[in-house]
């Protein structure tokens, strides 16, 4: 079984571009959400869901 | 009516923060879209619950066309996928978004068109699919006119959805939203490049791609179906409701950022796997294969974010219906993500695919993960729109603790169910025969288990009512007059952007816009690499002027196949695989399939496999076996199909018919489609009158079953007759 697995992993010219284009993606982003400055701005938004507005009129909750 | 609830909004000049402007979110919608959801949910689940017994016993297809299996399993789909789920996502988005952003939905009027359309859209599925109007496509099935309608209200919730963004009040954009832009982005995408048809009828389509391209583009379509509209929606939501709930933070933000391109930069390349030991070139399924394997990391990046945002909190899930509801849908993602990976495996692939593991892997994903979202985001947001308390939170904890259990008898019974037989279908023995060389055999050990299956479905949806009933209750307690929410937010002005030079405007739309972009290169380039190749290789779509194109009627027959779902039961594709090879016959070849429009290579194989039937049988028992399945197969769970021994071949549309796939490039002549009726009526009679010699009654000639039984004995003749290699 785990020969055949094997077998089929012959990855073909494409396959590589796609897993290099992959791999691009990923250290872009990964290199982006930990550039300088961000754990705070990062902090802010992370908390945008739990600060509803106040409501004005009666009845709202 | 006062300008806060018409959504226009007022301004008031504050020294502080510049301008506050008093506004009130739009509500209504918001109400409209649970409701909706509430009711398709359960038409959904009542209609799985239905055809799941319908394979438990027979006799519930009833001999009526429209009630058949093959009609209603893609209502079943269409209603789950669309109509309940998607509701469910319209109303969760409303809501969350016009908070994130701090303002109102652009245009009432639009979101109202939206709702309506939407609603308008699934009624009519619900009409033109029990009555046969399809295009043969698994979650692409409705007919151009409405394909076309969802293409009109899908842009136009993009309209708003996008203005909304431009005229927020907060500046910065929670992944939330990120989530939401993937999902509007790219289903417009795969909706539109799917479902590109050249009408014959009102009700009748024939697609641009045949074969082995159609086969690519519907599962490139089809997988990502359930990445952009069952995963990327639900995460978003996710990622708002889930800290609401359990009042906290997501986890990690910098995780949800890497997730989400990841998740939305693989999943399209993953289709393939649907494929895995087709016609389809090696290299696609190669492909596809890796990147689904790949798919497991953010898959499980998400998982875990949504499971720590619960840190602290875990105490509360004891007690508390909608974090139980999320804790547990968030562990069957997981699991239907760490499955599917291991499902697209080649080897795993030989023995799960058109078995029923795959459909207790879709469930585990339904049920489990969109289904407990939905239920969760219902239960949070009901209480608070219609400003009242739940009616029991006793109640609701008995439907998780019901709709649980449920799902797992259902998962449990189908992995059962397919293990058991993908293991009987391959079991060949010491001199090199199979084992259980009768398909039926093998259906018929399994049937036990679609019983458990339909019960666990039955709890399922005794689940679900019970939460109708608590919602219900919930409503009833409501304030007669719910007025929106009346609310106040700083505009955004130069100053709070931060940005000198630009105009605040310039800045609200460059950010999404670079966003959406992104976006779309993310999910182009893979779309690209993919489906292009097989545009351009000549190798499996080459002419080859030995092949013959169907007859008319043939074609026709083949179009009745398309039209009683015959491909939810049946495969036309025989995987190189020696057991298989060994039951039908030689492997498929691409060329086999050329002329397909739509491909019938199918996913599910509760039949046997029809690639190679034509003249496996005389064209009586045929004949026999669709008026009963019993009479020559005894035990058989097929519907019975009489309607097509009442109902007359239309044989006026034949030449209308030919007339399109002549345009489309198949390689009829003009004599051929000059006297198209003419031809297939002969073609008919010369089979109704050998019918007669073998003993079947006179006067069948024009009736469906003939040009059913034509295209049935023409399957697999190619390769037989060596046209093929
Ligand atoms: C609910 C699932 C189901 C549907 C829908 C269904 N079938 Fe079947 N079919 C079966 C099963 C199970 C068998 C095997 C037992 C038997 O021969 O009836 C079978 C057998 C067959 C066979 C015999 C194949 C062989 O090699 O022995 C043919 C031909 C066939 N079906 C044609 C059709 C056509 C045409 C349609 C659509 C009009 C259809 N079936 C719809 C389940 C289904």
């Amino acid at each position: 079984m785990i020969q055949r697995v094997l077998a089929s992993y012959h990855l073909q010219g494409l396959t590589c571009v796609g897993l290099l284009l992959f791999l691009t993606v990923f250290v872009a982003a990964l290199g982006w959400v930990f550039r300088r400055g961000s754990g705070t701005f990062y902090g802010k938004l992370q908390e945008l869901p739990l600060r509803d507005l106040e409501t004005l009129n009666p009845g709202g909750r | 009516m006062s300008a806060e609830q018409s959504g226009s909004s007022t301004a008031v000049e504050t020294p502080a923060s510049g301008v506050m402007e008093r506004f009130s979110y739009d509500d209504r919608i918001v109400r409209q879209f649970i409701l909706a959801t509430l009711v398709w949910g359960f038409v959904a689940l009542l209609l799985g619950v239905f055809i799941a017994s319908q394979l438990a016993d027979w006799r519930l297809n009833f001999g009526i066309s429209w009630l058949t299996f093959g009609r209603m399993r893609p209502l079943h789909t269409n209603a789950a996928v669309f109509a309940f789920a998607g509701n469910g996502i319209f109303a969760g988005i409303y809501y969350s978004m016009q908070r994130l952003l701090k303002t109102r939905m652009y245009s009432d009027l639009l979101s109202k068109i939206h709702f309506w359309g939407w609603q308008a859209i699934i009624v009519s599925a619900a009409i033109t699919l029990p009555l046969g109007f399809t295009i043969g496509k698994e979650y692409a099935e409705l007919e151009w006119p409405i394909s076309i309608a969802i293409t009109v209200i899908w842009v136009v919730f993009a309209v708003n959805f996008f203005q909304t963004i431009f005229k927020r009040r907060e500046r910065h954009i929670y992944v939330a939203i990120w989530f939401y832009i993937a999902t509007v982005i790219t289903v417009a995408l795969l909706h539109i490049i799917n479902t590109i048809q050249v009408p014959v009828s009102l009700w009748k389509s024939y697609p641009i791609y045949a074969g082995v391209q159609d086969a690519l583009v519907q599962w490139w379509y089809g997988h990502n179906a359930v990445a952009f509209v069952l995963t990327t929606p639900f995460l978003g939501l996710m990622y708002y409701f889930l800290p609401k709930a359990a009042e906290k933070p997501v986890y990690s933000y910098r995780l949800s950022i890497i997730h989400f391109w990841s998740l939305v930069f693989i999943y399209i390349w993953a289709g393939p796997h649907h494929l895995l030991y087709t016609a389809l070139p090696d290299w696609a399924q190669t492909l596809g294969m890796v990147f689904s394997i790949m798919l497991w990391a953010p898959s499980w990046g998400g998982m875990i974010n949504g499971l720590l945002t619960l840190r602290g909190a875990w105490h509360r899930v004891r007690t508390e219906p909608i974090l139980k509801f999320f804790v547990a849908g968030l562990t069957f993602y997981g699991m239907a993500t760490f499955e599917g990976p291991l499902l697209s495996i080649k080897s795993v692939s030989g023995i799960a695919h058109y078995t029923d593991w795959i459909i207790a892997h879709v469930h585990g994903g339904t049920l489990g993960w969109n289904g407990f979202i939905i239920f969760a985001m219902v239960y949070w947001m009901v209480p608070r729109l219609w400003k009242t308390e739940l009616y029991s939170v006793r109640l609701a904890n008995v439907h998780f603790w019901t709709g649980f259990l449920g799902t797992l008898v259902y998962i449990i019974s189908m992995w059962v169910a397919g293990i058991t037989q993908g293991l009987m279908w391959r079991a060949v023995d010491g001199t090199g025969r199979l084992v259980y060389p009768d398909f039926l055999e093998t259906v018929l050990k399994i049937v036990p288990l679609y019983y458990v299956r339909a019960i666990g479905g039955g709890l399922y949806l005794v689940g679900f009512v019970i939460m109708l009933y608590n919602i219900y209750k919930t409503v009833r307690s409501a304030p007669a007059d719910l007025k929106d929410d009346v609310v106040s937010a700083p505009r955004l002005t130069r100053n709070t952007i931060e940005n000198l030079g630009k105009t605040p405007h310039r800045m609200l739309e460059g950010l999404p816009v670079v966003f959406s972009v992104l976006t779309l290169v993310a999910v182009g380039v893979g779309t690209m690499i993919e489906i292009v190749p097989t545009f351009l290789a000549a190798d499996y779509v080459e002419a080859n002027p030995l092949l013959k194109p169907y007859t008319g009627l043939q074609l026709h027959g083949r179009d009745l196949y398309v039209r009683e779902g015959c491909y939810l039961c049946h495969s036309q594709m025989i995987r190189p695989i020696p057991s298989e090879t060994l039951r039908y016959g030689e492997y498929s070849r691409a060329q086999e399939s050329m002329y397909d429009r739509p491909f019938q290579w199918g996913s599910k194989r509760t039949g046997p496999d029809l690639a190679r039937v034509g003249g496996k049988y005389p064209d009586l028992w045929h004949y026999r076996h669709m008026m009963d399945p019993r009479e020559v197969s005894p035990g058989s769970i097929m519907p019975a199909y009489p309607w097509m021994y009442r109902d007359k071949t239309d044989f006026a549309i034949i030449q209308k018919k030919l007339k399109v796939m002549k345009s489309l490039g198949v390689p009829y002549t003009e004599v051929e489609v000059r006297f198209a009726e003419q031809q297939a009526r002969e073609e008919a009679k010369l089979i109704a009158d050998q019918l007669v010699a073998q003993g079947a009654p006179k006067g069948t000639e024009e009736k469906e079953i003939i040009a059913l039984i034509a295209y049935l004995q023409r399957m697999g003749q190619d390769f037989k007759k060596g046209l093929i290699q």
